[in-house]
């Protein structure tokens, strides 16, 4: 049995489906062609079931890829499948809307009524039997957030489906006479070309009528030449005849039952209504100068806080580094140990950047995240957004991307065209993650200040405004525009912040490390068969040539690709031989402008192998290799720049 | 009066009249409950002809300037 959790966003679908799953069962991620649901299993009175959380929709009517694969998996539920919907009760509504679209599919149902607690906080109780007798299914009421009736809500449903399915079938919602009969007229022809029965007849006439493209290409195949033109003649004549585009029809007709309904089962007293701080935190964090001041400051705490964790956190993982001691057991003389050494190093700069890094990193986001901030900066840099062609949305993956940027590409999902996603990964690819951060703190932050280190983030930023224009003159404007719910402030749970940095990382580890272990046991054997000196003097012209830099440096390039952190070890031991970058400066091995360089180069030169990988599973091949060549010809131009301006000072 | 939906100020309370936008917007407006008829209170506006705020329903809804120019409202 599957249970599949519906919603809209922000309904706090994913809290309770976090708060039944917990930690216990491994929640696994299954990406489907772009965009991903979240599976899990649950034992419930011995019974092993699934539970499948389904991305947030607004409706099943689709724009995005999000809705798509949403009404792809609920088109092709499996027979032994509870469809539990959660609402937010507090916009029982809107909600309403969603549920009267799952209604029409005619399975077995149970409806959620999460958030009642921020219902009732605005004044508005809810008769859930009335409710209950409304729709022809049980109704539970629960607050995911502290995980009140969410096991009320599972093991009472899963009973009541055990013994008689058939009772959680929702009733039929009656449209108007004319719409029912074109629905009937098209139900015949899906009829007479013996369409799947695992499809309901009414829900797919529904669906020809909203003219929901995703549809009529999946009938494509199985409708007979000529039949879909005739479908299409059908709903012509509704339009025709109502004077009203039949896509808007239906939806307006669903938005007055819902209404209707919410009405009748609920009711608002204003006695009751609670104003809180939150209300008011709005009046500085959304005013339109106090917001920008906030947010500034907000995000220097963040890096502050990110930079300084760091710090202490890489001595305490220093302490515990087993390197010293395996180095002295295993020689590195022989093929196997030099294998072992390679995987323990790629493993551990893993680890390093895990723990030291991307933890703290991602705790803070998440907060941001769940707090509800997140929305309010794409509002606030919307304008900003716009003027490089982007909309306010796409500023949240460019955060996620001073992390890492694998978890980041993947967060470019939320935009809805392939337009903004394209730009917004080349532009995410560019933002230096943590990875990079190692190299500009430990190069400039170290050898210079940290002021210095800083100018190479905002020389960062604003080389990536630049691109942004220059991509959005290239590939003009086609995007739907900025709608974008913002919602109400909540205080995080841990457990929440818990969950998703852990989720981030798994990204992390499950793509980043192999690569990084890869990466070392192949820059191990270069070593080890002494290709070393070999692929430095092949590289020596375009390294020293172009850029200016001394000729040791090229393999360290070549195994920045697939680590980029490791630059900064490498410089020092692998090139030079020498302990740290402050030896190969003080030594007079590299000018700083040639330290400046270097990190220039490392900063925006080609992603990551992981990078890579990730952007050829969101975006193509093509595309990827498009982005990872126009990301090492800019990195060229930027180090020439800075060698031409060091020959200045 | 008709203006359209960009021109309002901070506070203004209006009706939609018309959505001037193609078949997708329309839907993501649809799904956000702004449809014809529509009555909503513009909440907060930002500077640079950055999105609005719009308290609809219960909720708050982000739009941009761009869309917000082709809704078309009246005051009430």
């Amino acid at each position: 049995m599957e249970f599949v959790l519906v919603g809209q966003p922000n309904c706090g679908k994913s809290t309770i489906f976090n708060s039944i799953v917990g930690y216990k069962s491994v929640v696994s991620n299954f990406p489907g062609a772009t965009v991903g649901f979240t599976k899990s299993s649950l034992v419930l009175d011995n019974n092993e079931v699934d539970i499948i959380d389904l991305p947030g929709t607004y409706s099943f009517q689709t724009t995005d890829e999000a809705e798509v694969a949403a009404l792809d998996y609920v088109m092709n539920l499996s027979d032994d499948t509870l469809i539990v919907n959660i609402l937010d009760a507090s916009v029982l509504s809107r909600s309403l809307e969603l549920t009267m679209q799952i209604m029409e599919l005619q399975r077995p149902m149970v409806v959620a009524l999460n958030m009642i607690d921020e219902a009732e906080r605005k004044g508005i109780s809810i008769d859930e039997k009335a409710l209950s007798s409304f729709l022809g299914v049980p109704v539970f009421k629960t607050v995911g957030r502290r995980g009140e009736g969410v096991k009320e809500l599972f093991g009472e449903s899963f009973t009541l489906y055990n013994k008689d399915k058939e009772k959680l079938l929702p009733k039929t919602l009656k449209y108007s006479k004319s719409i029912e009969e074109t629905c009937k007229n098209i139900e015949e022809i899906l009829k007479a070309n013996s369409v799947s029965e695992k499809w309901n007849y009414r829900f797919m006439a529904i669906k020809f009528l909203e003219k929901d493209v995703f549809v009529s290409q999946y009938f494509q195949d199985s409708l007979k030449e000529g039949e879909l033109e005739k479908i299409k003649s059908i709903v012509e004549k509704l339009g025709k005849e109502t004077k009203r585009n039949p896509a808007f029809i239906v939806s307006s007709f669903r938005h007055d039952i819902s209404f209707r309904a919410f009405e009748k089962v609920s009711k608002f007293n204003r006695e009751k209504e609670k104003k809180s701080f939150r209300d008011k935190l709005d009046n500085i964090l959304m005013h339109p100068l106090g917001g920008y001041i906030t947010l500034t400051a907000i995000i220097a705490i963040v890096f502050l806080v990110i930079f300084k964790s760091a710090e202490v956190l890489e001595n305490v993982v220093g302490l515990i580094d087993p390197g010293e001691y395996l180095e002295s057991v295993f020689k590195g003389d022989t093929f196997w140990d030099v294998l072992f050494l390679g995987i323990y190093e790629g493993f551990w700069g893993g680890v390093e950047i895990g723990l030291c890094y991307l933890i703290p990193f991602f705790i803070l986001i998440s907060f941001l995240e769940d707090s509800g901030y997140l929305p309010r900066i794409a509002f606030l840099l919307d304008s900003l957004m716009h003027k490089i062609g982007l909309h306010g949305l796409s500023v949240i993956p460019m955060i996620l991307g001073y992390g890492c940027t694998v978890p980041a590409i993947l967060a470019t999902r939320i935009l809805k065209s392939p337009r903004d996603r394209f730009i917004t990964s080349v532009l995410t690819t560019l933002v230096p993650c943590s990875a990079r951060m190692i190299v500009i703190l430990g190069i400039i932050g170290a050898l210079f200040s940290f002021k210095a280190a800083l100018g190479i983030y905002l020389l960062n930023i604003i080389i990536v405004g630049i691109l942004g224009r220059f991509m959005a003159k290239i590939m003009p404007e086609k995007s739907a525009g900025f709608i974008l719910e913002i919602p109400k402030y909540h205080l995080p749970s841990l457990k929440s912040i818990a969950n998703k940095t852990w989720f981030r990382l798994k990204e992390f580890v499950i793509i980043a490390i192999p690569l990084l272990i890869l990466g070392s046991v192949v820059l191990r054997y270069i070593d080890f068969f002494g290709f070393k000196e070999g692929i430095n003097s092949f590289l020596s012209p375009f390294v020293g040539g172009v850029l200016g830099l001394p000729p040791q440096v090229g393999l360290v390039l070549l195994v920045g690709i697939l680590r980029k952190e490791d630059a900064l070890i490498l410089l020092a031991s692998s090139a030079f031989g020498l302990k740290d970058v402050k030896e190969v400066f003080n030594a007079g091995l590299m000018s700083s402008t040639q330290m400046y360089i270097f990190t220039v180069f490392v900063t925006f030169y080609v992603p990551c192998v992981a990078t890579v990988a990730v952007l050829i599973k969101e975006l193509n091949f093509k595309r990827a290799m498009y982005i990872t060549g126009a990301t090492f010809v800019l990195a060229i131009i930027l180090s020439v720049l800075v060698r031409f301006a060091g020959l200045l000072f | 009066m008709e203006l359209s939906l960009a021109k309002c100020q901070c506070g203004d309370k209006v009706k939609i009249l018309k959505l001037n936008v193609g078949y997708n917007a329309r839907i993501n407006l649809i799904n956000m409950g702004l449809l014809l008829n529509t009555e909503l209170v513009v909440s907060r506006k930002s500077f640079f002809a950055g999105p609005l705020l719009l308290s609809v329903s219960g909720t708050e809804i982000a739009l941009g300037r761009g869309l917000a120019t082709k809704i078309i409202v009246e005051k009430i």
